[in-house]
């Protein structure tokens, strides 16, 4: 039987564990953005893009790490720029992200009449992550990119707020709210392809949109959001991999996607209780 | 009202044109606004009033003419200017403190995050959070300041939008339909709010209007933009029967109470005009 100090000296587990944070901050970071936004849509998009990019990099033997980044990236922004054009088309975004995903399960039918006997495999931690099996390779780029993410929103933080919350005000102060959104999106993208390759495509939207939800009902400030939500977004990522380690079945999506949801639905139910004694 | 004889006028506009796409919004248009005055853009519904701030903003360019904001050019001159965009409201759900807001108005195009408890250890952030509450004291709004801003009602919204325009203490003070959507004893009291300002720290206000009775006894100047041009004076000069009812294409009466104010009767969407109004 797997013991707590037996865990915390097992060299998988730690790994898992640094990247799990790494990979939860940067989805609650970004996330609170996204949710001020309305903009969760685009996780979704992407959730199904990653699985298509990652599946097509293989194919033709590149890394999945590549696909990911290409794929996820290229959407965001691509989601971005066609947006501006024509905010409402939601039924050309509907039709082309079907057909995308079936394009990855396409590449994944061909991968496997190729003779190539991963492609089961990689289409498993592509969907439910890859967390206790992650390559040093995929520890580095997500350290790196990891970084990338944190930095970037620390130095786009403050105008990115003030151009989602109140854009006509940030426009007249002279804040480029166009190119703000486009780094925005592509730090989106960035984070989607850390995270599949990490916890999953499955997880993606989870981890972007419960802790934000979660922190956004607790504060009034956007700021104050941010840290909360990288702060519940890292203990369900934390929590989720020691339950997922001591347990000999409970995989660590599973107990993270829990964590998360049970803390936002705790916290609905609080904040309304508090919200109806305030007679709001 | 006397005024010094000024150096330079807060605002001009020398034979300008807007155009968009192959429409002419105005043009031919020459207007003078001194600094410390209290201005009124007025006219009927679509015809550029909007268009005409978002030129002193440096949001739109002139098809012709020039635009000079304390002698600069729009974009010179952005951070002596305050502004309150057009319909501009909160729903319900948008999560943010009224003095959050207020303060984005200060800082928010600056890069970086603000850090926790920096009015512990810095004494800029102290100061701005001063100042924050100075001006949130001066539009009366202190009290509800803490709410979401998607709670507060229209009047107090208002009031705090004004709060975030005046909070880098700028010199003029762009207003578009501030008194949109508030019901009438609100529409006095921010109208009173602005006059206030104006008058105590020689902010110039430039305030776009479709009903003129609310502001009327405030206003130095009205600007009445119909028909591709502009016709500018002070109110008693430009406030006539004749000169309305040929702007408005509509019969409308300009009354003087016995107390001597002006009211106009009669303009076609004064009131209750919230459908159908696009820029």
């Amino acid at each position: 039987m797997t013991t707590l100090s037996s865990l915390f000296s097992s060299h998988f587990f730690l790994v898992a564990l640094l990247v799990g944070s790494l990979v939860s901050a940067i989805c609650g970071l970004v996330g609170t953005v996204l949710v001020l936004r309305g903009e969760l849509f685009t996780a979704d998009a992407l959730s199904h893009v990653a699985f298509t990019g990652a599946l097509a990099a293989f194919l033709v033997g590149l890394s999945t790490g590549i696909g990911l980044v290409v794929s996820c990236v290229g959407c965001a922004i691509g989601l971005q720029l066609l947006g501006r054009r024509a905010p409402s088309a939601d039924s050309v975004i509907g039709t082309t992200f079907a057909w995308i995903l079936g394009l990855g399960t396409l590449f994944l039918s061909l991968s496997a009449a190729l003779g190539n006997g991963a492609s089961g495999a990689t289409s498993t931690a592509i969907l439910f992550g890859s967390l206790f099996s992650i390559s040093t390779a995929s520890v580095t780029f997500t350290v790196v990119g990891g970084l990338v993410v944190i930095g970037a929103m620390v130095v786009l933080g403050r105008p990115l707020i003030f151009s989602t919350i109140d854009r006509p005000v940030a426009i007249a102060k002279g804040v480029h709210v166009e190119v703000l959104a486009t780094m925005f999106s592509g730090l989106v993208g960035l984070t989607a392809a850390l995270a599949v390759q990490s916890v999953g495509a499955l997880l993606l939207v989870g981890l972007l949109s419960a802790p934000a939800g979660a922190a956004l009902k607790l504060t009034r400030s956007p700021f104050t959001a941010m840290g909360l939500s990288v702060a519940i977004a890292v203990g369900s990522v934390v929590g989720g991999t020691v339950i997922a380690g001591l347990s000999p079945f409970v995989p660590p999506s599973a107990a993270i996607t829990l964590l998360a949801a049970s803390t936002y639905g705790i916290v609905a139910v609080l904040t309304s209780v508090k919200g109806h004694r305030h007679g709001h | 009202m006397t005024k010094e004889p000024l150096k330079r006028p807060a605002l001009t506009w020398t034979n300008a044109a807007v155009e968009l796409g192959e429409r002419t919004i105005f043009s031919h248009v020459s207007l003078e606004i001194d600094v410390g005055s209290f201005v009124a853009v007025l006219g009927p519904n679509g015809v550029g009033k909007s268009t005409l701030v978002k030129t002193a903003l440096g949001l739109l360019g002139l098809a012709h003419g020039t635009v000079t904001v304390f002698g600069d050019r729009p974009e010179i001159a952005r951070p002596s200017v305050g502004y309150l965009p057009q319909r501009h409201h909160f729903d319900a759900g948008v999560r943010i403190s009224g003095r959050d807001l207020v303060r984005l108005g200060l800082d928010g195009d600056r890069w970086g995050m603000p850090l926790p408890f920096a009015t512990k250890f810095s004494a800029r952030a102290r100061a701005a959070e001063a100042q924050v509450d100075a001006v949130l004291e001066q539009v009366s709004a202190t009290a509800y300041a803490n709410r979401s801003i998607g709670e507060c009602s229209g009047g107090e919204q208002q009031r705090l939008l004004i709060a975030q325009a005046l909070v880098r203490r700028p010199r003029l003070l762009i207003l578009d339909e501030p008194l949109d959507s508030l019901d009438l004893p609100n529409q006095a009291a921010v109208a009173e709010l602005i006059a206030t300002i104006c008058k105590e720290r020689e902010v110039t206000v430039l305030l776009v209007a479709h009903d003129v009775n609310p502001i009327l006894a405030h206003l130095d100047q009205v600007i009445y933009l119909a028909h591709g041009g502009a016709l500018a004076g002070t109110p008693r000069e430009v406030i006539t029967s004749e000169n309305l009812s040929q702007l408005y294409d509509t019969p409308v009466d300009v009354l003087t109470t016995s107390t001597g104010r002006l009211v106009v009767v009669g303009q076609p969407d004064a009131h209750g005009g919230h459908g159908g109004h696009h820029h």
